[in-house]
């Protein structure tokens, strides 16, 4: 039975890698292999591309004998991204699956479903994880020379790591679970916790460069402390450069914590994934209406979708309020800021205006609210198929939404970047009008990444469409490539024609780029979702 | 008000509706009856306009379903077997969704919704989000957003399922007063004693091919509906037999 559950469950996450959806088939063996592929080469092209560089910064821990040290840092680095990557799908992996009853229902063990569903969670850590431990691992071994015994402990460190991100997930779902049967206003409260802990995770970010270069500078000295102080934590780096008892030792506690992890969910799974927990009984009070308009109901549907959901929130909209961040963040810490761009200008004035469009374009594309806004319909697609609507007011509604809650963010910080940054009259109003532009090509593009690879409606989990979503993860990975694009192009190709001959350029390519997006809308998207 | 012209849909290489053609007037409550699968729901979908079909043509007071969907769109409502509302939203947020789409003054909207709220005895319920209504309540306020903007044909699938009895008889009291105003019903059931009570004609789909249609008594003579349905279904078996 758990075969058979643990199936279902990766038939969901996988699902659009096995079934193509707009033949109705299963996909070829070959077909198959080919998503997994794309799949991976984005996960460790991007991700891992990312990660290796931080390993290669840190090999020089590894030329003066302390590998341990240089594992433990990364997996500091690996715990932290894993744990944070799945923190927020856990509570709803675990206790929100729309087959709860059914499954309840069914002669099923209770600890099959929990284990099933503790799978999903756990390859969600470890995917991220991965991401960082792998590039750890490599790098290790290429620069230390290749030891069997070495690559055996850096697997089962990895694997260590992924026992502990899943226990942190675990736990915090946990918490989650038991606050939201607890709390009145959910998706509040949630969004509100989470956007403490991103607060944390971007202070670390932005911190962790310094951080790494101090630990790095005085690892002999750190080293040491901890050796004498904290044993067990030496151990854990030691395993992955193949110390028999760190491996023993830490293979032990991560068997004995998923069975801890186990006792606790079985004990307490019921009562969570049946509880309907606290409704604040608000009782209808007539109050006068004001016509809207059928596209003004359309949008509005839209927000209340966006604003109704704590995990549509917190997985497609951070850019909502970390653009606004930026912003504030210039004006106040303007000289900071300032310094940190020419930095990255390396004293080319010019570079200025290309470095903020493309911050303004990476963090953009942080929102993605429209890529699984077609998807998120569900089974209730019904209701605007039936409605006296065009398809096309039914999806600008959802661009529309994307666009609003993007648009104003970007434009507040486009201003603030004026105000704060020294640049030449046209490069200002390069960096109002292009990062706008920006925002109309990616809700397109989002629109189109969401309604190409047909979407799938047949989900019991919101999850599904939010987090595993091959358009979530298009759209946020391909306006990051955007982004650097922008800034590497002008760097290495067409910095003799000039910063604005270069933004015209970007300009009329986008503005190219929304028309074809546009044609393909009116003409295929439309057909794509009646077809639905 | 309503012609289905040899509409034909296929699943693949499958017929779920084979060449049927249904005239439905006004005044008229229509009752659909097939065993499962028979291709009622197909039916009921293309003719709101959410399935595309093969071949046929579908009007609706003379409008073509394909070429005016939206004209078509405003004249009906349409309820399915399983309400899939909007869970995130309140009860009061959706009819209201609903009626500015269907573009219903507010104050007509408003005395409609406390009409039929009140009929139904989910108007203290209707600040509440969706996701926290049963079954019933759920189809109950599927119901009061179709009837919200009075509209002249109404299709429903399976509407009975999941209401309670003083609902259902409210429900189908609505369905006739419809019908005397000029609108048109066209629903399908499984409980063959209701469109036996409450249906002037009713069509029996087998197969997605229509075996029997026209007013009540010329379809079930004597007998009872019931005892039609299962005789036109016994043939089938035996006509599997005989082949046999």
């Amino acid at each position: 039975m758990l075969k058979i559950l643990i199936k279902k469950q990766m038939g969901e996450i996988f699902r659009q890698y096995f079934y193509n959806p707009k033949k109705n088939q299963a996909r070829s063996k070959m077909s198959t292999i080919l998503w997994f592929v794309f799949f991976v080469v984005i996960m460790v092209g991007v991700l891992g591309g990312m990660f290796t560089g931080l390993a290669i910064s840190m090999v020089s821990m590894i030329d003066i004998g302390m590998a341990w040290f240089y594992f433990i840092m990364l997996s500091t680095v690996a715990i932290f991204l894993g744990a944070f990557g799945s923190i927020f799908n856990t509570f709803s992996m675990l206790y929100l699956g729309k087959d709860n009853d059914l499954l309840l229902s069914l002669p099923i063990r209770e600890r099959d479903i929990i284990v099933s569903r503790l799978v999903s969670v756990y390859l969600l850590g470890l995917m991220y994880s991965a991401t960082v431990a792998i590039p750890a691992i490599a790098v290790y071994l290429v620069h230390g020379g290749f030891d069997f015994v070495a690559l055996l402990g850096g697997i089962l460190w990895l694997f260590v790591i992924s026992i502990i991100v899943l226990v942190i997930s675990c736990l915090l779902g946990y918490v989650v679970a038991k606050a939201s049967t607890k709390l009145k206003h959910k998706n509040i409260a949630t969004v509100i916790i989470a956007l403490i802990g991103f607060a944390l995770y971007y202070v670390v970010c932005f911190k962790i460069t310094d951080i790494i270069q101090t630990i790095v500078t005085n690892c002999l000295l750190y080293g040491e402390d901890i050796k004498e102080k904290a044993y067990a934590v030496y151990l854990f780096g030691a395993m992955a450069t193949g110390d028999f008892l760190g491996m023993v030792i830490y293979v032990v506690a991560s068997l004995i914590l998923i069975y801890m992890t186990y006792v606790v969910l079985s004990r307490t799974f019921i009562k969570i994934a049946t509880s309907t927990g606290v409704t604040v009984r608000v009782e209808y009070k007539a109050k006068a209406v004001k016509q809207k308009s059928a596209f003004g109901a359309l949008l509005g549907k839209e927000f209340a979708r966006f604003l109704g959901s704590a995990n549509y929130m917190l997985n497609c909209g951070l850019g909502i309020i970390l653009i606004p961040v930026a912003g504030i963040m210039l004006l106040v810490k303007g000289d900071v800021v300032r310094e940190l761009i020419e930095q990255l200008a390396s004293g080319q004035s010019d570079l200025v205006a290309v470095i903020v469009i493309a911050i303004l374009c990476y963090m953009a594309s942080m929102n993605d609210m429209v890529a699984p806004s077609v998807a998120l319909e569900g089974k209730s697609l019904w209701i605007v198929r039936s409605l006296p609507v065009l398809t096309i007011q039914v999806l600008r509604a959802k661009i529309w939404m994307h666009f609003l809650l993007t648009e104003i963010p970007v434009l507040f910080t486009s201003i603030c970047a004026c105000i704060a940054l020294e640049m030449e009259p046209l490069e200002y109003a390069f960096v109002i009008i292009e990062p706008t532009i920006i925002v109309i090509l990616f809700s397109l593009f989002g629109m189109f990444v969401g309604l190409q690879k047909k979407p799938n409606l047949n989900w019991t989990n919101e999850s599904y469409p939010l987090k595993q979503s091959m358009a979530v993860m298009l759209a946020l990975f391909i306006g990051w490539g955007y982004a650097t694009v922008v800034v590497v192009l002008y760097l290495f190709v067409a910095q003799p024609i000039g910063i604005l001959a270069y933004l015209g350029i970007i300009t009329v390519v986008n503005l190219i780029l929304i028309g074809l997006l546009e044609y393909w809308l009116y003409h295929k998207a439309v057909r794509l979702f009646e077809e639905l | 008000m309503l012609q289905i012209e040899h509409l034909t849909k296929c699943y693949g290489e499958k017929k779920a509706v084979d060449d049927l053609s249904l005239h439905i007037h006004e005044g008229e409550i229509y009752g659909f009856i097939g065993h499962n699968g028979a291709g009622k729901t197909t039916t009921l979908k293309s003719v709101v306009g959410i399935q595309q079909f093969d071949e046929g043509e579908i009007l609706i007071n003379g409008h073509s379903v394909l070429k005016e969907p939206l004209v078509c769109k405003k004249e009906l409502a349409y309820i399915p077997d399983n309400p899939d509302l909007y869970e995130h939203m309140s009860g009061i947020k959706y009819l209201n969704f609903i009626g500015d789409v269907f573009g219903v003054e507010p104050e007509v909207r408003q005395e409609r919704i406390h009409k039929y709220a009140d009929m139904f005895e989910i108007t203290k319920d209707l600040a509440q989000p969706i996701s926290a209504y049963s079954h019933g309540m759920k189809q109950k306020l599927a119901i009061i957003s179709a009837w919200i903007h009075e509209p002249k044909l109404i299709i429903m699938d399976e509407p009975f399922v999941g209401l309670d009895p003083k609902a259902a008889h409210l429900l189908k009291g609505m369905m006739r007063d419809i019908c005397d105003r000029g609108g048109a019903i066209f629903f399908s059931t499984h409980v063959l004693e209701v469109a036996e009570k409450l249906c002037d004609k009713v069509a029996i789909i087998k197969g997605g091919q229509l075996i029997k249609s026209g007013t009540m008594d010329e379809v079930k003579g004597d007998d009872s509906l019931e005892e039609v349905f299962l005789e036109l279904e016994d043939e089938e078996v035996q006509d599997v037999k005989d082949f046999n």
